[in-house]
């Protein structure tokens, strides 16, 4: 906890929070740093009159200050029935990491918003601020379980939709999603937040220890495929795996995206700890 | 290959597996259920190697086929497949073929006994291990050695292949010994050679095998043949009658060998032309198939088992006889005899005696031309012109009572109490007193002599040569001997019909009418080589010998197949032909008459009674018989389990090695 108090989320861009926070907002505001001046106009506080200026050249200033504000952080967490698979189970680690960068933002007085996602949107955890509200984060990551079928378009949709309040977006998911992912990023990239997409797959997706004639079912539609393994399918497959990741990193890459790709055999300390810092999402 | 197993086991194993193993491998593969998190990326897969992989349908089969193999050769296991093959041999083998007469059957898939011989015998060389020897003999009358031990298969075939068809009657003595004396083990040999597995292709009537003994390895008889249908001519007598000896008498005898009745006609050819012909009526078989296959050839035939034709006809000049049976069996060889008379010519003979009443008185009475009388003295004293013509003694028979001499041309010669004076015959002690111990009836000198009925006081011990043959044996050695030496032919008497001084009788043998049977007989038989009015029969594989005239080196013959072979004169002026291998006439060419021609006959009843012997015998040793090559059945089910086992090994290792979709 005392090494995780120590980091701090990075955003990239200088977003307006909606409260006064540690962070510096784009919006002028209360505190300590000049920023500028203006034109006295009727009904500006008198308080932030430059009356030294007016001393000198009878004109009304008002001394503007960098408003320090709150920074938004948005945790987008794919709870789709496939989270539930692999060992380490992606499900678990995903609520290790969503729940360490929650802390992280806590501590930091950040804006923390949890949000889960599969076949429909949420639930949601408004967002919270202050690190004695790290229980309230940690209740909620516990009630929720992967399920139902993953819907990455619809829930990257909605949550733009409901998330106006630009921020730091980290959409944590295998993106092993039929139905693309490249939609549903495109809504996140519209809103114009500072988007972290960390891919997380288990051991058993990177190198399947499969063997013999098998039906493999699909746990999120149960969709099935007739498979034998052979040497060469499962060449094939990590090829198309390989590519696949490459394609997701080229499309973030491209979009201003910062892509990150984790097994779930990598100690979640290390990740956090060593892995996300030098990938910049982290300080 | 052939399978022991009913055929129905088999179809019922594979109505029970290969069709529902089909069945399931058509309608649905069994397949491990496993949930993952997601199929999208395995779809892409399989169909990406769909997509690549060539053949995929095929390759997709492969297993199924495999599975089908592993069945399959089950199956076959199942069905006890067995291979016909040689019988696993080791050890040199001696492959003996017989080429007799009764080879030459043609037996009912249009190839004769020895062809069928010879193909199996090539089976064996076939199926020789590698390294493994063999050696070939070929016998009828004797025996040849065409290969010693060999493993070059080639040479083995090709002298094989040489095999030729001859009209001899078959022996196995012989061979036996040949084949023996090859396997076993040369002298001062240390290391042990193994024993030899003798092989011996035939129909199995050798009449000596019986008294074959077989002192080291095995002996496989392999039975060719299966006719038994044939009738031959097993005896033929042709001669001159004395009397009228422009008149010629031919008696032949045919036999009937095989299981049914037959009705034949025998028909007589001189000099080509048909002269007579004589109906023999119906001739009884031998025996029924079964009996034929195990019976020996008895002395005395069944009733009405056997034919005697007889022809008289006039020939007052040399010409040739040919007897032919008519209708077709399974040996012609035997189906035909042929004979050669010379012109007619009675006997000259000369008596040297110092005086001979008996012999005097009776050699005019004998079917002579003329009997000339001379003393020792004027025998000495002739002119060689008057004791020779043509290089032969000019009497065709002389007899030289108590008297010996060395002035001998090439003639007949018959001693009463003499010997000729060549080397290696004496006269010794006199014996007196004596009894005759033992005598040989069935020469024709002693034919319906009765010896027992001699009395001699005293005669005097012979030294004798060992090729002389005893005719009648006192307690000291011979007393009345043959002896062929060269072209002389010489019959010696121990005793003379007078004592020394001749003052009385020595013998009351002159006084006995056997001794004019006796004389009868003794001039015919030493004049028989000179007139050629009773040749001696020859049979196929014996050597002729003919005279030739001084001066003459060789002679040409000519055999009944067309060919002609040359024979050199020995110094004595006779020459001997041996290969008699064809029954027919033997031309010579020669300007003796009577010595131009030689007639070369089966006649042997054992060689024509073809039915192939059940009852193969030896007089001791290993012995199998079988009716074939001797081939077993080699189980193949062992094979097709491992081929089973390399199937499944190979479908284990596609499957586990993944390499198929």
């Amino acid at each position: 906890m005392n090494q995780l108090e120590r980091l701090d989320i990075v955003s990239r861009k200088i977003f307006m929070g909606t409260m006064k926070g540690e962070r510096r907002s784009r919006r002028k505001g209360q505190s300590v740093e000049f920023a500028d001046y203006r034109n006295y106009v009727s009904g500006d506080d008198l308080r932030f009159l430059d009356w030294n200026i007016y001393a000198r050249l009878e004109r009304l200033f008002i001394k503007l200050f960098f408003e320090e504000e709150d920074l938004h952080i948005n945790v987008l967490m794919d709870f789709s029935k496939s989270m539930d698979y692999g060992q380490p189970n992606k499900g678990l680690y995903l609520k290790q990491v969503a729940a360490a960068l929650a802390y992280i933002g806590l501590v930091n007085y950040n804006r923390v918003t949890l949000t889960a996602f599969s076949d429909r949107y949420g639930p949601e955890m408004p967002g919270v601020r202050g690190r004695n509200l790290i229980h309230r984060v940690l209740g909620y990551l516990t009630e929720i379980e992967p399920g139902g079928s993953g819907h990455m378009t619809e829930a990257c949709r909605r949550f733009a939709i409901r998330h106006p309040q630009r921020g730091v977006v980290i959409l944590l998911s295998d993106f092993l999603d039929k139905g693309g992912y490249e939609e549903g990023l495109r809504y996140l990239i519209g809103r114009k937040y500072d988007l972290y997409a960390i891919q997380l797959l288990s051991p058993e997706e990177i190198d399947p220890p499969l063997n013999g004639d098998l039906r493999l079912r699909d746990i999120e539609d149960n969709d099935q495929a007739e498979v034998t393994i052979s040497r060469a399918l499962i060449n094939r497959y990590k090829h198309n795996l390989n590519a696949y990741c490459t394609q997701l990193r080229d499309f973030c890459s491209r979009r201003g995206i910062n892509y990150l790709f984790t097994g779930t055999d990598l100690p979640f300390n290390q990740l956090v700890l060593t892995y996300l810092r030098q990938r910049g999402l982290l300080k | 290959m052939k399978f022991l197993s009913p055929w129905h086991i088999p179809a019922l194993a594979a109505s029970l597996t290969i069709v529902p193993l089909v069945l399931l491998y058509f309608l649905k593969l069994k397949r491990r259920e496993l949930a993952i998190s997601s199929t999208l990326l395995w779809r892409r897969a399989v169909e990406d190697l769909q997509v690549n992989a060539p053949f995929q349908k095929l390759r997709k089969n492969l297993l199924l086929l495999l599975q089908l193999l592993v069945l399959l050769a089950g199956i076959v296991a199942l069905a006890e497949p067995m291979w016909s093959g040689a019988r696993s041999r080791e050890e040199p083998i001696v492959l003996m073929l017989d080429q007799s007469a009764s080879m030459s059957v043609v037996e009912a898939d249009g190839r004769s006994r020895l062809e069928i011989a010879r193909e199996q015998a090539r089976q064996i060389v076939d199926d020789l291990s590698s390294g493994q020897k063999a050696m070939v003999i070929t016998f009828a009358d004797r025996a040849r050695v065409l290969t010693t031990f060999t493993d070059n298969k080639a040479d083995l075939r090709r002298v094989i292949d040489d095999v030729r068809q001859l009209d001899a009657p078959g022996r196995l003595s012989e061979a036996m010994a040949l084949a023996e004396a090859h396997s076993a083990p040369g002298a001062g040999q240390e290391t042990e050679v193994p024993l030899s597995q003798y092989i011996v292709l035939t129909d199995g009537r050798l009449p000596d095998a019986a008294d074959v003994a077989i002192k080291r390895g095995e002996m496989e008889m392999v039975r060719v043949g299966r006719r038994q249908d044939n009738a031959g001519i097993v005896d033929l007598d042709v001669r001159r009658f004395y009397e009228q000896p422009e008149q010629v008498s031919v008696l032949a005898r045919v036999r009937n060998f095989g299981s049914e009745p037959i009705n034949r006609d025998l028909m007589l050819f001189v000099d080509g032309e048909l002269s007579a012909v004589r109906e023999l009526g119906r001739l009884e078989p031998l025996g029924d198939v079964e009996r034929l296959e195990t019976m020996t050839l008895g002395a005395v035939p069944p009733e009405g088992n056997e034919s005697i034709a007889a022809f008289e006809l006039p020939m007052p000049s040399a010409g040739r006889i040919e007897v032919r049976l008519s209708g077709e069996d399974a040996m012609p060889t035997d189906d035909r005899a042929f004979a050669v008379v010379s012109a007619p010519r009675s006997i000259n003979v000369l008596l040297v005696t110092p005086g001979n009443q008996f012999l005097r008185r009776l050699l005019p009475s004998m079917p002579v031309n003329t009997v000339d009388i001379w003393s020792p003295q004027e025998y000495e004293q002739a002119p060689v012109e008057k004791l020779m013509v043509d290089g032969r003694c000019a009497y065709d028979v002389v007899i030289f009572d108590g008297y010996s001499t060395e002035r001998l041309p090439p003639g007949n010669y018959f001693f009463f109490a003499g010997v000729p004076m060549i080397e290696g015959v004496e006269m010794g002690a006199r014996i007196k007193n004596k009894v005759f111990l033992d005598w040989d009836n069935s020469h024709p000198i002693l034919r319906h002599v009765n010896v027992e009925n001699i009395n001699v006081f005293n005669w005097h011990d012979l030294i004798l040569p060992r090729e002389a043959r005893t005719l009648i044996e006192g307690p000291n050695g011979p007393v009345l001997s043959l002896l062929l030496q060269g072209r002389n032919q010489y019959l010696i008497c121990a005793f003379g019909l007078f004592n020394e001084d001749r003052t009385y009788l020595n013998t009351d043998w002159v006084l006995d009418r056997g001794f004019v049977v006796f004389m009868y007989n003794a001039l015919r038989f030493l004049a028989g080589t000179t007139t050629g009015n009773d040749q001696s029969p020859v049979q196929p594989g014996q050597p002729f010998t003919v005279a030739a005239k001084p001066g003459t080196r060789t002679l040409e013959v000519r055999r009944p197949d067309g060919q002609t072979d040359e024979v050199e004169v020995s110094p004595g002026g006779l020459a001997t032909y041996g290969r008699t291998d064809r029954v027919g006439i033997y031309g010579v060419s020669t300007d003796i008459a009577g010595q131009d021609e030689r007639a070369v006959n089966l006649t042997d009843e054992q060689e024509s009674f073809i039915a192939p012997n059940r009852e193969f015998r030896v007089a001791a040793g290993d012995l199998t018989a079988t009716a074939g090559v001797d081939r077993t059945n080699q189980p193949l089910w062992p094979f097709f389990l491992m081929l089973l086992g390399g199937f499944l090994l190979i479908e284990w290792i596609i499957y586990n090695k993944r390499i198929y979709v």
